[in-house]
């Protein structure tokens, strides 16, 4: 499911001359096709090398689709900046699940994932942003709502592992965090 | 303007906010597998009278039997033996697992099987029981290569596999996937396996953890299984499931980072220990213990034995009474043993099982305790899997 959401990602941004009925159509296929099963099939070797994305990126995935095929309006700049405590918070999660692959710390973070406790935690994290910056109900800002509506997922699924911070984050995702992360404080100090 | 429909008051925020934690609350607890009850480990023997317990004093246990298991046709290698003791009312004293093909690591590696009939009392002509494309078509991706493999009968008796399956990379990057038994049948003629996943073990593209020893079974009917992460930093880890073989959770059993491999000792049904492999040059045989069913783990000193870098195996036969069968050489692979403890700490040397020269391999040591008998079995050069079973020898074996 994962990685075809990406296959009709990249479907869509490969047709944007085209017309909407077009670019559906080839997503649908290149979807299709990654959801086959079989060694003839992108999502095979995609799944063989990083098994599942995240939850977050499936639903940051599904949001860009959108986003390219239904033209859904763009944020004003004047607020692009609230998502960066989320930014932020994913980037820091990611590096201490990273050092905690390497037993740099002296108990498992990735084990307390399967307790409840790091869900609630990631949960009311996750809304403290919101809560201190106004998070609404637009269409300008349904990111706001992507870590909570995961966290809700994996409460009634235990998708994709049962382990939070597998629907939380992924490695790749963390990586697209940590750049965003960079590009924000690139364009700070060159504000300055 | 922008926001119609924006939430105003940070107080109606914060109330929306705990709203929504208490109903992600609600909804885990709801979906969450109940608090498994404290692990208590159950010894090989805990059903035994007093007469068959005294059959579990390693010092008196003498070789009674001894070969090689039965090669799947074609097979050129072979490593890694897990052996599975079966209930009384079955055919077979014994399930042996392992992994076969060309060479170790080659693509058409696969897991074989036999049994040891309690009729004939020999060993079944083996048969692979897991294809690695067989298993990432169920899975719906793939499966690169496939190696240890360890098995465990969970409390339904259905035969659980617990196997090493690579993703892109070598061993480093392997990952533990989870089959169960899919017909109803666990005899070795109509075995066959289903995946149930791969065990969620690591952030990092669940990359570099491992299984090799034998799972320790807990008085529920579930069981706690060894493994270790490997790239890099290695360290070992213990993976907790119920009676249905449903994952638990994990822990782990040190912060060291040479340590790989672990085997289980119950030393009473709450203190255990876990020995292993020791990945440094002059190597000792590693050790950490636990005194709460294995939710706390801590470091022990090296044990008096050395560890050429290789696999050892122990067992808990009854409550002072171990056995460990490890490679006693320092810097090689050539000599096997087995050794006897009363504290899984100090070790006395009880039989040898493979003496070799410059250039032998034996390796990869198992062992269980079934039909009133201790069962080892080892790779043999990496060509096949040899077997030995010990009896009480004032009692013989059928």
């Amino acid at each position: 499911m994962g990685w075809a959401l990406l296959f009709a990602c990249l479907g869509a941004a490969l047709t944007r001359r085209f017309p909407q009925r077009t670019r559906h159509s080839v997503a649908l296929v290149l979807a299709a096709w990654a959801a086959w099963n079989g060694p003839a099939s992108p999502g095979h070797w995609l799944g063989l090398a990083f098994q599942s994305p995240s939850l977050v990126s499936m639903l940051l995935l599904a949001l860009a689709y959108g986003r390219m095929v239904f033209a859904e309006p763009v944020a004003p700049p004047s607020r692009s900046s609230t998502h960066m405590p989320v930014v932020g918070f994913g980037v820091v999660v990611g590096s201490l699940l990273l050092l905690d692959l390497l037993a740099v710390w002296p108990g498992s973070l990735y084990a307390w994932g399967f307790g409840p406790a790091a869900l609630v935690l990631a949960l009311a994290v996750s809304l403290l942003s919101a809560v201190a910056s106004g998070f609404t109900f637009s269409r300008y800002r349904p990111e706001v709502w992507v870590v909570p509506t995961a966290l809700l997922l994996f409460a009634a699924t235990r998708l994709p592992t049962g382990n939070v911070w597998d629907a939380l984050i992924d490695p790749w995702l963390w990586l697209f965090l940590v750049g965003l992360l960079l590009r924000a404080v690139f364009h700070r100090r060159s504000a300055v | 303007m922008h926001h119609p429909l924006a939430l105003q008051s940070r107080l109606t925020r914060a109330a929306l906010a705990l709203a929504l934690v208490l109903c992600v609350a609600v909804l885990d607890g709801w979906q969450r597998p109940p608090v498994p009850a404290a692990a208590e480990a159950v010894f090989p023997g805990s059903m035994a009278t007093a007469n068959t317990a005294a059959g579990m004093d390693p010092s008196r246990l003498k070789p009674v039997a001894s070969g090689s298991i039965p090669m799947p046709a074609g097979a050129l290698a072979a490593h890694a033996s897990s052996l599975l003791p079966m209930p009384e009312a079955h055919p077979a004293a014994l399930l042996a697992f392992w992994f076969a093909g060309d060479r170790e690591s080659a693509p058409n590696v696969q897991i074989a099987a036999s049994q040891f009939d309690r009729a004939t009392q020999t060993w079944q002509p083996a048969r692979y029981v897991v294809n690695r494309h067989v298993m990432g078509q169920a899975l719906g991706f793939g499966v690169r290569r496939l190696g240890n493999p360890v098995a465990w009968l969970d409390a339904s008796n259905r035969v659980h596999l617990f196997v090493v399956a690579t993703g892109w990379g070598g061993w480093a990057a392997s990952r533990v996937l989870h089959l169960v038994q899919s017909g109803p049948e666990n005899r070795l003629s109509e075995l066959s396996f289903a995946p149930v996943r791969v065990l969620p073990l690591s952030w990092l593209w669940n990359t570099s953890y491992l299984v090799r020893n034998a799972p320790l079974p807990l008085a529920d009917g579930g069981m706690v299984l060894p493994a270790h992460f490997e790239i890099g930093s290695k360290f070992p880890v213990a993976l907790r499931f119920d009676g249905s073989g449903e994952f638990l959770g994990m822990v782990r059993l040190s912060s060291r980072t040479h340590l790989l491999q672990p085997t289980l000792l119950p030393q009473t049904p709450r203190h255990w220990i876990a020995l292993m492999r020791d990945t440094r040059p002059e190597g000792r045989i590693t050790a950490v213990q636990t005194l709460d069913g294995g939710q706390h783990w801590s470091d022990l000193p090296d044990l008096a034995e050395t560890n050429p870098d290789a696999a050892v195996v122990g067992l808990g036969l009854a409550a002072g009474h171990s056995v460990l069968v490890h490679n006693t050489s320092p810097h090689s692979r050539e000599l096997l043993d087995l050794s006897a403890s009363s504290d899984g700490l100090h070790w006395s040397r009880l039989q040898a099982l493979a003496h070799g020269g410059e250039g032998d391999e034996y390796s990869y040591p198992a062992l269980a305790w079934a039909d009133q008998s201790l069962w080892v079995s080892y790779t043999d050069h990496r060509r096949s899997i040899s077997w030995r079973r010990f009896a009480a020898a004032d009692k013989g074996a059928p």
